[in-house]
């Protein structure tokens, strides 16, 4: 072996241990915050402000017994399933179909009508409590889980059909003329072809549009008047504004509001990884 | 194009809005001839006949009406005393009057005004609800709030037994709309008597040079000598500026803001006020954190000795003995007392901001019935008993009463002895627009940055102030 | 998109009965709503029926507006890091998550991806308590290394105060784009790469010569997804500053929430709103326009 290639190697070597060393460093800066909450929540005070930093020297599951009794979180919890559940299943569906449809068929006023949909992605969404609640109303679907759902999904549609339309138009063009050769009809092209070509895609979609329906916050509030109706975000508000002062309180509040879908994430994460990955078409 | 016909369709809604006779523009407001309160009793006087309207539910009310009810306490607090007093108030009425039935919807503050502000944009304003003052002028303009005064003749006892400058806070143009459901003073500071001793104030200085003189020290012995929690921003503008506004230009700036005379913001006695706060900031007297943390965060660092003082309303007294638990030994050594006064000065001093802020209201679009269960709604959350109920939590109710104070903790009894001889000011952001509110609390917080001069401030005021 | 139509078109009856549902539901809960906001902004409103008409006099104090223009400031600079740290960050880390130098890549994997999952108002107040001057992470682990001289208030010093906002965000959403960014990495040919060494080419030529080029669409979705979500960006600056000190970190959607429910001025604060929306909508054609030219020069 020459000289020559030994010191490169040597040079690659360091280089790949700094380039480790210099991602785990990142990890952990993405890791420890969460962490710290999960230690913090069951700390009492003093062990939170002696060993700010360290594992929990004492364990005090009463904030989160408190959190859940405070927040009524069982109600919220099952509120908060049913209304993502829906939204996430619409979304999926219909940002789908729609995807498809933009990516590969030519139609008139079609740029018109993706700009619109692209365009809900920028709309600040405060603009629009009060006209949607004026509308709701006027149909009489306040306090509707059904409702709530619905306003997610239109609020969720946009990234979905932006993701979809995006990653619908790398697929190649012969797969059509395959399926229509083989005598299948579009709604077998849809939903037995594309869509487990999609699935990458939908499986990033499905992530990400339940995390925006689980933790959202301000139509909830105004359109989910009744206590046996509110959702997870809001039922931690009333456990929030009380043990604001309180450190260990405050992050077994968070904690519960987050340990769901940690927990969810943890189990699935490399099921969710390897379908990103794996099914991801080639070229 | 698109906008022409946006230009004629708003032109067609302004013209059905005015058909229908709806009252804009909200008349001038009537000043107060005293510090607070007082003029109210010839107020309430007009109202006394129309109790007509209930005469057929007084001895016999069962016929089943359902309340819509939205109020900023969440109903399974554990600590909360609002909480607490609500439930038993609910129980209370459920007992008495089974053909009522209550729809409630609890929120939290910041959330609760969120609800509210959509609600009355939407014009569907909740039966019974709790108000806050600076929102009156305009659900009146909007019809959407009815007058209490209606109420005295059912009750006068009750009624009239309200603390004045808390029912000062519900009076719109000699009516009042709501009834208030507690007594706060906003403007304490809360101050640990050791730690004043050790640099030589055996009681809270009673001058401004004192005050500077007596932070030094403090600050040279290695304490925060003042510690506030304005990352909520009203903070400032209630607990400190409460004082120092009123001090500076007396209840005289005040009714010139109600009635639009006067200098307005840019009023030179006022602005002492404000200059005065930029003084302590800028002589570091403050928590360096002092814009980021929550009103209720400086309540750790004062139970661990590192600050000598802090300054909160009343409220913060209940969350104060609650969060020091087992260890009462720095909360029994506290101490009350409000800002001095300053040179140059009109406001009477000592002064504090007393009032109630807040009270409870009912939608103007009930039914003869409905209007009979809110003004019982209404009645069993601001009489006696709530009082009682709420005094049990460390909590006051409009009603002063005869309170037995040997079971509470000497911080709630040197509170309760001090605010009784003070001079009463108006609370400000229970008055003023709020519009021009959030312009006076966003701008304090550069104040207290050091960011703008006094006169900065009352310049961007002014300007949101003369929009309004 | 899509280019050119396909060979086999299905009916148009079909594509309509396919676009329908989610194009009315959108109009019906997006469109008509916004339409009621720009509304309300021709209109001095505190909510109620009570509305006076003034025309486009809204628009004339919004583009005087001293706070707005500084909390649209305040979002271009978010926008900016977000762009450059954000999803430069998630690109650089997604192209070595897809090498062979690194190790553990499935703790990696799962560590980035973490705060992707966490409420933003959890992250807020997580954050929150970070910063906080006495008990607070970020000054304890300053303490402890020895660096006791940069403590500060993180949230209260003016000069540092959107920085100390921004960090949070962009933190938050990194594992956001390595996902996405692995995902179309992945997708590239295995044997580009393999003629690419045997020609000599090392990891970062490679990176930049093959990867960046291959997964540009990518790139441009990330980018306006970065871009968008920073226009609008609430819970983060509510809950760590509401803005403050002073207006120091206002940002637009945090001034608009302000004007209409604290200030109770809806019919200003819709003018705001629409604002936002048109220069997000703009900001974002043109960010569009400015990859797609630069893919031009790469085909």
């Amino acid at each position: 072996m020459s000289e020559h290639s030994l010191i490169k190697r040597t040079a690659h070597a360091a280089g790949s241990a700094a380039v480790n060393v210099f991602i785990l460093l990142f990890s952990l800066f993405c890791l420890f915050p969460v962490y710290w909450m999960l230690a913090s929540s069951v700390k009492n005070d003093s062990d939170f402000y002696m060993n700010l930093a360290g594992f929990p020297q004492t364990f005090r599951p009463s904030n989160y017994l408190a959190a859940v009794n405070v927040g009524r979180l069982d109600i919220a919890f099952v509120n908060s399933a049913i209304v993502s559940g829906i939204a996430v299943f619409l979304i999926l569906l219909i940002s789908f179909v729609m995807g498809i449809v933009f990516a590969r068929y030519q139609f008139k006023g079609k740029g018109f009508l993706y700009i619109m949909f692209l365009s809900g992605m920028l709309i600040p969404v405060h603009a629009l409590l009060i006209p949607i609640f004026i509308e709701l109303r006027a149909f009489s679907m306040l306090n509707n889980r059904f409702a709530l759902a619905l306003v997610y999904t239109v609020f969720g549609l946009p990234k979905g059909i932006f993701l979809v339309t995006a990653y619908a138009s790398t697929i190649p063009r012969e797969i059509e003329e395959a399926v229509f050769i083989d005598g299948g009809n579009i709604h077998q092209l849809f939903f037995k072809i594309f869509m487990p070509m999609c699935s990458p895609v939908l499986g990033t979609l499905t992530i990400l549009s339940f995390l925006d329906a689980w933790n959202e916050f301000p139509f909830s509030l105004i359109l989910m008047g009744r206590p046996e109706l509110k959702t997870l975000p809001i039922a931690l508000t009333y456990f929030q504004g009380q043990y604001f002062v309180e450190y260990t309180m405050m992050m077994a509040g968070l904690s519960i509001a987050t340990l769901p879908v940690v927990i969810v994430y943890f189990i699935f994460h490399k099921r969710i990884m390897q379908g990103m990955v794996a099914g991801s078409v080639k070229g | 194009m698109k906008k022409i016909i946006a230009l004629i369709v708003a032109g067609l809604m302004i013209a059905a809005t005015a058909a229908c006779g709806q009252t804009s523009a909200p008349q001038a407001p009537e000043a107060p001839q005293e510090t607070t309160g007082s003029g109210q009793a010839e107020a309430s006087q007009e109202a006394t006949g129309e109790a007509g309207e209930f005469d057929a539910f007084i001895d016999n009310f069962t016929e089943p009406v359902t309340l819509d009810v939205a109020m900023m306490w969440p109903l399974n607090s554990e600590t909360d005393a609002k909480s607490f007093a609500l439930n038993t108030a609910l129980e209370r009425l459920a007992r008495d009057y089974p053909n009522i039935t209550v729809n409630y919807d609890g929120s939290v503050h910041d959330d609760y005004q969120t609800i509210m502000m959509t609600r009355s944009a939407a014009n569907s304003i909740p039966d019974v609800y709790n108000v806050k003052g600076s929102w009156l002028r305009n659900f009146i303009a909007n019809n959407q709030i009815g007058t209490v005064d209606e109420f005295k003749a059912l009750d006068p006892d009750w009624f009239n037994s309200m603390y004045d400058g808390c029912m000062f806070d519900m009076l719109v143009d000699g009516k009042h709309y709501g009834v208030p459901f507690q007594l706060i003073t906003c403007t304490l500071v809360i101050y640990n008597t050791e730690i004043y001793s050790s640099v030589g104030y055996d009681e809270f200085p009673k001058t401004w040079d004192e005050l500077i003189d007596c932070m030094t020290k403090l600050k040279d012995a290695g304490y925060v000598p003042i510690g506030v929690g304005n990352s909520g921003q009203w903070v400032a503008n209630s607990t400190v500026f409460g004082s120092l506004g009123f001090y500076g230009g007396g209840i005289q700036w005040f009714n010139d803001i109600m009635n639009r005379t006067g200098n307005g913001f840019m009023d030179a006695g006022m602005l002492n006020g404000v200059d005065k706060m930029y003084e302590l900031a800028s002589l570091g007297f403050f928590n360096d954190n002092i814009n980021s943390i929550d009103h209720n965060e400086v309540i750790s660092p004062y139970l661990n000795e590192q600050y000598a003082s802090y300054i909160n309303g009343s409220w913060s007294l209940g969350t104060l003995i609650a969060v020091a638990g087992d260890d009462q030994s720095v909360v029994d050594k506290s101490g009350v007392a409000t800002l001095p006064s300053f040179d140059g000065a009109i406001g009477p001093a000592p002064a504090a901001s007393i009032g109630s802020g807040w009270g409870q209201a009912y939608s103007a679009s009930l039914s003869p019935a409905e209007k009979y269960a809110a003004y019982l709604l209404i009645k069993y959350t601001t009489d006696e008993e709530w009082c009682q109920s709420l005094f049990e939590k460390g909590d006051f109710g409009a009603i002063v009463g005869n309170r037995d104070y040997s079971q509470s903790s000497p911080v709630v009894q040197k509170y309760v002895q001090a605010y009784q001889s003070w001079n009463a000011g108006p609370l400000y952001d229970c008055h003023f627009d709020p519009a021009v509110i959030d312009s006076m609390n966003m701008n304090f917080q550069d104040i207290l940055a050091n960011n703008i001069t006094a006169e900065e401030w009352g310049r961007r005021v002014q300007a949101e102030y003369e929009i309004s | 998109m899509g280019k050119g139509s396909s060979a086999i078109r299905p009916k148009s009856a079909i594509l309509f009965f396919y676009m329908l549902p989610g194009t009315f539901l959108f109009v019906a809960l997006a469109i008509v709503p916004v339409a009621m906001a720009i509304f309300y902004s021709l209109f001095n409103w505190s909510g109620g029926p009570n509305m006076k008409f003034i025309g486009l006099g809204n628009y004339a104090l919004l583009i005087n507006d001293r706070i707005f223009l500084q909390a649209l400031g305040n979002n271009l600079l978010l926008a900016v890091c977000c762009v450059i740290f954000q999803v430069g960050t998630a690109f650089v880390i997604s192209a070595l998550l897809c090498s062979k130098i690194l190790k553990l890549q499935a703790f990696h994997r799962f560590s980035i991806f973490l705060p992707v999952i966490l409420a933003p108002v959890v992250v807020a107040f997580l954050w929150r308590i970070i910063y906080n001057m006495d008990y607070g992470l970020l000054n304890y682990f300053l303490r402890s290394i020895g660096l006791e001289s940069w403590i500060k208030p993180w949230l209260d010093d003016v000069s540092i105060v959107m920085a100390s906002v921004t960090v949070p965000i962009v933190w938050q959403w990194i594992g956001l784009y390595v996902i996405i960014f692995t995902t179309a990495m992945k997708s590239i040919p295995e044997e580009i790469f393999e003629s690419a060494s045997l020609d000599g080419a090392n990891g970062i030529k490679k990176a930049f010569y093959i990867t960046y080029p291959m997964i540009l669409d990518t790139l441009k979705i990330s980018v306006i997804l970065a871009v968008s979500g920073c226009m609008k960006i609430f819970e983060h600056v509510y809950i760590l500053t509401s803005g403050g000190p002073g207006t120091a970190s206002m940002v637009m959607a945090m001034y608009a929430y302000r004007t209409s429910f604290i200030g109770q001025r809806m019919g200003y604060g819709s003018t705001i709103s629409v604002g936002i929306l048109v220069i997000s909508l703009s900001l974002v054609l043109f960010s569009n326009l400015l990859v797609e030219g630069r893919k031009k020069k790469y085909e």
